[in-house]
C-alpha cells in the first residue's frame, strides 16, 4: 500500500491511546471508556489479536458487543503499566494456549497422534491430534503451533530450545 | 431451597485467571444454580433471576456466563478449554430451556464425547473408539463379511496347505538325485533312465504346484472380490441414509476416503497381501514341523537368527518408513507448489510473478531430491547389510551341514535339501516382519468402515412412518434448534402456513433462515417442539414421502455431470420431453437452453459446458418444478438473477404458488414481493409476522431492512 492509500478517509483506523481510551473490569469484564470522535461508554468491549501469531500484543483490535471495531491498540505498552496488565490477562484468558516445554511422548496409532507433553509451567498434558502433519504449523522458523481434534492451541515457543528427545519425536510433523 | 438436581457440567479453567487451572462446576437445581470452584461456592443464583445463559467462544477456550433477569447485565461464570466444550454447549443449551419453561426439555440427553473405556474423546464424529476397538471383533466381523463365499475360501485354504506339503517334496526329491544319480555311493550303477525319470517327476510336481497356484490365487481374488464390491455397495447405501448432521460432521473427502481409500485398503490386504501371507506361513508351519522331527539340533540351528532376522527388520522398517515418509512429504509439498501455482496462473501472470513463482517450485523440488538421495543413499548401504546378516544363518548351518557330511553322518543330497528348507524358512520371516503394520492398517481401515456401517441412523423412519399425499398445511410449533458447534440457531420458533401461502423468510445472515428450512425437509430432527405437514409430524410422516412432494432449490445449485435433459429430470427421469420444456419455460431457462449448440443435450456439470451463475439457479427451478411440488422451499433461488428475469420468474411461481405452499428466502426483498405473509427472524426468534404493507406501517426490523435496500437502490 503507497502512502496516499493510507490517507484515503476509507483506510482510516481509530487508534487507541491513554489520551482517548480508559479500560477497566467490569462484572468480570473488560470495559472501555472512550473519549474519541463520538465518546460512549462501553460495558463490554472484546480484544481481538490481529496477528495472532506473530505479535501478541501489537494490532489488538478492540471490538463491541456487536463486533464492531472501536479502535485499535498499535502497542499494549502505549498505555500505562496497570492498563497493560489488564489488556494482558484479558488477551491471555481469551487466547488460552498452553506453551510445551517438552514432548515426552508421541504414539500414532489409526491415523491419531497421541502427545504427552510438559507446559511451561510443570503441568502434563495429553491430546490427540488427527491428521498430524495439517495440524502442527510452524510459525516462522523457531515456532510452532499446534491443534488437537477438539480445537485446543498448544504452542512450542522455540523449536531450537527443545530437548532433543522432544525435537526428534516431533521433527517428522515440521 | 435448591429443590431437585436438573444438569450439571465440570469446568476446568479459572474465570479470570488467565492460565490457571481450577477444579469447578456448574449445577443447575429446580430453583437455583450454583457454581463452584476447588470445592467453594462462588456463585448461588435463583432461577428467577436469570434470563439465561451464554456461551461466547475464546480462542481455545469457551466462557459461560449469564445474563440477569434484574438489570441485563451480563456476568462471567466460568471458562473451560475445548476438550468438553461440545457437551457444555449442548447443557447450557437444556439449561436455557429449562429456565424458560421451567420443565425439563425433552430430547437428547447423549452428551457423551468420551469412550467410556479410555476416556480417550471420539474423534471426527464418531461413536466408536479406534484405540480401544476389539482386533479380534474386528477380524471376526471381517470374515463375516467372507462368508458368503465360504466355500471359496476355504478351499483355497486347504490348497494352501496341500501346496506347502507339496513344496517340501521338492527338495526331498533333489536329495534323491544327488545321492542316488548325481553322486552316488557305487558310482557305475546309475541307470539312466531312472534318473530322467525323477528329473520329469520335479519338472512335473513343479507344475501342479504352479497349477494349484493359479487355482488358490483365482479362488481368492474371486472371493475378495466379491465381498469388497458388496461391502463398497453397503456403505455407500449406509452414506446416503445418513442424515445431513451425521454427514456434515465429516468431509466429502472423509467420506470419500472410507468408501474408497479404506475399503482400498481392505481390498489390497485381502487380494494381494493374505493368499502370500498365509502361503508363506504354511510353509514356514510345515518346514519346521519336518525339521523339528528330522534333526531338531539342525532345526534348532536354523531358528537361532530368526529373532534376530525378525527384530532387525522390523527395526529397519521402522527407520526406514520415517525416511520414506519424510521423502513422500517432501514429494507431496512440491506437487501443492506446483498445484497452486498452475491453478492460480491468471493471477501469477497479471502479477509478474513468474521468477518468484520459479524460485518457490525450484527450493521445493531441491528439497525432494535431497531426501530422495539421502533414502536412495540409506537404503543401498543398509541393504546389503542386513542381507549379510541374514546370510550368516545359512553359513552357521553349511558349517553344521559340513561337519557331519565330512565325519559320514550325511549325504550331500540332505544337504541340498536342508539348504533348500533352511531358504524356506528365511523367506517367510522376512515378509513376517511386515505383518503387525499390514495388520495394523487393516485393523485401522476395517475400524472405520464398520464405524460407518454401524452408525445409528438419528434421522430414521421411525418404524410407523406413514405415506401422507400433501395438501401443503405447515405447523412449526415451538421449535428450538442448535447444531453441535454453536449456540441456538432458532428458539421457540412459532408459525403455521396456510396451504397454498407463500411465506417470504426475511431476516440478516445468520439469524437461522436457512436452518429453519432444513428442518422444514427434515435434514435435521428438531431438538423442542414439532413441525406437522397437514397435522401430522413430520417424523412421523416416511422421509421418502416427505421429500418426494417438496421442490427445493437451495443456495448453492448444483449440476450433476450430464445433460441438461437429465438434471432437470433428476427426480422424475420419465417425465416428457413437454413436461421439459413446460418447467424450463416458467423457470426461465428454455431460451437460452435453446439457443445452445446442444440444446436439452448440453453437457454440464464436471468437464461440461460452464453455465452461469443466473442459468444454473433456473435450471435448479425447473428441476425443483417438475415433480409438482405439493410445497416448494426456495433458497435464495433467484439472487443470481438480473432484476427483469427475477421479476418474470417470480410472476410466474406467484401463479404456481396458489396450488402449493411456498416458503422463499431472500436478501433482495422485492423478490419476496408476491409473498403472502413475511416472517421476520431475528437472533434465532420470529419477530415480526404480516404483509409487506402491514409491516412497513410497523416500523420495525422489516421497514429497516426495506429503507436500506431502497437507499442503495437510488445510488
Amino acid at each position: 500500500m503507497n502512502n496516499e492509500l493510507i490517507n484515503d478517509p476509507g483506510a482510516a483506523i481509530v487508534r487507541l491511546l491513554p489520551e482517548n481510551a480508559s479500560f477497566g473490569f467490569k462484572n468480570g469484564f473488560l470495559c472501555l471508556s472512550f473519549n474519541g470522535e463520538g465518546s460512549e461508554e462501553y460495558n463490554r468491549v472484546f480484544l481481538h489479536r490481529v496477528f495472532p501469531f506473530e505479535l501478541l500484543w501489537e494490532y489488538i483490535s478492540v471490538l463491541d458487543a456487536d463486533n464492531k471495531e472501536i479502535g485499535l491498540i498499535y502497542n499494549i505498552s502505549d498505555f500505562d503499566d496497570r492498563t497493560k496488565e489488564m489488556l494482558k490477562k484479558e488477551l491471555e484468558r481469551k487466547y488460552y494456549s498452553p506453551v510445551i516445554r517438552s514432548v515426552d511422548s508421541l504414539k500414532e496409532r489409526y491415523g491419531f497422534s497421541y502427545w504427552s507433553a510438559t507446559t511451561t509451567e510443570g503441568r502434563k498434558i495429553e491430546f490427540t491430534i488427527q491428521d498430524t502433519f495439517r495440524h502442527v504449523t510452524r510459525i516462522g522458523e523457531d515456532k510452532c503451533i499446534i491443534s488437537d481434534v477438539d480445537g485446543n492451541r498448544f504452542i512450542i515457543e522455540s523449536l531450537s530450545a527443545l530437548d532433543k528427545k522432544s525435537y526428534r519425536r516431533i521433527e517428522l510433523y515440521l | 431451597m435448591k429443590g431437585k438436581f436438573i444438569i450439571s457440567f465440570d469446568f476446568n479453567l479459572h474465570p479470570t485467571e488467565a492460565n490457571k487451572l481450577t477444579n469447578g462446576n456448574l449445577t443447575l437445581y429446580e430453583n437455583s444454580l450454583i457454581v463452584t470452584e476447588n470445592g467453594t461456592e462462588t456463585h448461588n443464583l435463583r432461577v428467577d433471576d436469570i434470563e439465561e445463559l451464554k456461551v461466547e467462544n475464546g480462542v481455545g477456550c469457551i466462557f459461560v456466563s449469564y445474563i440477569s433477569k434484574i438489570d441485563k447485565s451480563v456476568h462471567l461464570l466460568c471458562r473451560n478449554d475445548l476438550t468438553d466444550s461440545k457437551a457444555i454447549i449442548k447443557k447450557v443449551r437444556r439449561i436455557n430451556l429449562y429456565i424458560e419453561d421451567r420443565c425439563i426439555p425433552k430430547g437428547e440427553t447423549d452428551y457423551i464425547e468420551k469412550c467410556p473405556k479410555c476416556g480417550r474423546p471420539f474423534k471426527d464424529g464418531s461413536n466408536i473408539c479406534l484405540y480401544c476397538s476389539d482386533k479380534k471383533q474386528l477380524i471376526k466381523r471381517t470374515w463375516g463379511l467372507f462368508l458368503p463365499y465360504k466355500g471359496y475360501v476355504f478351499t483355497a485354504i486347504l490348497l494352501f496347505f496341500f501346496i506347502s506339503g507339496l513344496n517340501l517334496v521338492l527338495p526331498y526329491i533333489n536329495r534323491i538325485a544327488v545321492d542316488n544319480y548325481i553322486q552316488p555311493k557305487e558310482p557305475g550303477a546309475v541307470d539312466i533312465s531312472e534318473f530322467v525319470l525323477v528329473i520329469l517327476s520335479m519338472l512335473a510336481l513343479d507344475l501342479i504346484i504352479r497349477t494349484i497356484s493359479v487355482i488358490r490365487t483365482h479362488l481368492l481374488i474371486a472371493a475378495g472380490n466379491k465381498m469388497i464390491i458388496n461391502l463398497r455397495n453397503t456403505l455407500f447405501d449406509k452414506v446416503q441414509r445418513l442424515s445431513i448432521a451425521k454427514i456434515s460432521k465429516r468431509t466429502t473427502g472423509d467420506l470419500m476416503r472410507r468408501v474408497t481409500g479404506d475399503v482400498w485398503v481392505l481390498q489390497n490386504f485381502i487380494i494381494n497381501y493374505l493368499p502370500g501371507a498365509l502361503e508363506e506361513i504354511a510353509v514356514l508351519v510345515c518346514v519346521s514341523v519336518y525339521l523339528a522331527v528330522y534333526d531338531w539340533k539342525l532345526f534348532l540351528l536354523i531358528m537361532i537368527p530368526t529373532p534376530f532376522v525378525v527384530a532387525s527388520f522390523r527395526l529397519f522398517w521402522r527407520f526406514m518408513r520415517k525416511l520414506f515418509h519424510k521423502r513422500w512429504l517432501a514429494g507431496s509439498k512440491a506437487n501443492s507448489v506446483l498445484h497452486d501455482i498452475f491453478s492460480g496462473i491468471r493471477v501469477v501472470k497479471a502479477f509478474g510473478m513468474e521468477q518468484k513463482e520459479g524460485v518457490r517450485y525450484e527450493k521445493a523440488t531441491a528439497h525432494e531430491r535431497y531426501m530422495q538421495e539421502k533414502t536412495d543413499c540409506i537404503w543401498s548401504v543398509l541393504m546389503p547389510i542386513l542381507r549379510y546378516f541374514i546370510g550368516f544363518g545359512e553359513f552357521i548351518i553349511l558349517f553344521y551341514v559340513g561337519n557331519k557330511i565330512l565325519d559320514g553322518k550325511m549325504t550331500l543330497g540332505e544337504m541340498t535339501q536342508f539348504s533348500a528348507y533352511a531358504g524356506m524358512i528365511y523367506g517367510p520371516l522376512r515378509m513376517i516382519a511386515h505383518i503387525p503394520r499390514h495388520l495394523m492398517e487393516f485393523n485401522t481401515s476395517s475400524a472405520k468402515i464398520f464405524e460407518i456401517l454401524d452408525e445409528k441412523e438419528d434421522v430414521a423412519n421411525s418404524i410407523d412412518s406413514v405415506d401422507i399425499e400433501i395438501k401443503g398445511d405447515i405447523d412449526i410449533n415451538n421449535v428450538s434448534f442448535g447444531y453441535d458447534s454453536g449456540t441456538e440457531v432458532l428458539h421457540k420458533v412459532d408459525i403455521h402456513i396456510k396451504q397454498g401461502e407463500f411465506i417470504g423468510l426475511v431476516g440478516a445472515s445468520g439469524v437461522g433462515k436457512s436452518t429453519l428450512i432444513n428442518l422444514i425437509m427434515r435434514m435435521y430432527d428438531v431438538e423442542d417442539g414439532s413441525i406437522t405437514v397437514d397435522g401430522v409430524d413430520i417424523r412421523d410422516i416416511s422421509q421418502e414421502s416427505l421429500r418426494s412432494q417438496m421442490g427445493v432449490v437451495l443456495q448453492e445449485t448444483f449440476l450433476f455431470s450430464g445433460t441438461i435433459y437429465q438434471n432437470i429430470a433428476y427426480a422424475k427421469p420419465e417425465a416428457t420431453r413437454d413436461e421439459i420444456i413446460a418447467v424450463s419455460k416458467i423457470a426461465g431457462c428454455h431460451d437460452f437452453i435453446s439457443r445452445l449448440p446442444d440444446g436439452y443435450n448440453t453437457r454440464v456439470g464436471e468437464r461440461g459446458f460452464t453455465l452461469s451463475g443466473g442459468e444454473r439457479q433456473r435450471v435448479a427451478i425447473a428441476r425443483a418444478l417438475l415433480h409438482n411440488p405439493k410445497i416448494l422451499i426456495l433458497d435464495e433461488a433467484t439472487s443470481a438473477l438480473d432484476t427483469e428475469t427475477e421479476k418474470q420468474i417470480q410472476d410466474a411461481l406467484s401463479r404456481i404458488s396458489k396450488k402449493c405452499t411456498t416458503i422463499a428466502i431472500a436478501h433482495r426483498l422485492s423478490t419476496l414481493r408476491n409473498a403472502t405473509r413475511l416472517v421476520v427472524l431475528d437472533k434465532g426468534r420470529v419477530a415480526e409476522v404480516g404483509t409487506h404493507d402491514e409491516l412497513l406501517e410497523k416500523e420495525g426490523i422489516y421497514y429497516g431492512l426495506v429503507m436500506a435496500q431502497r437507499e442503495m437502490a437510488q445510488m
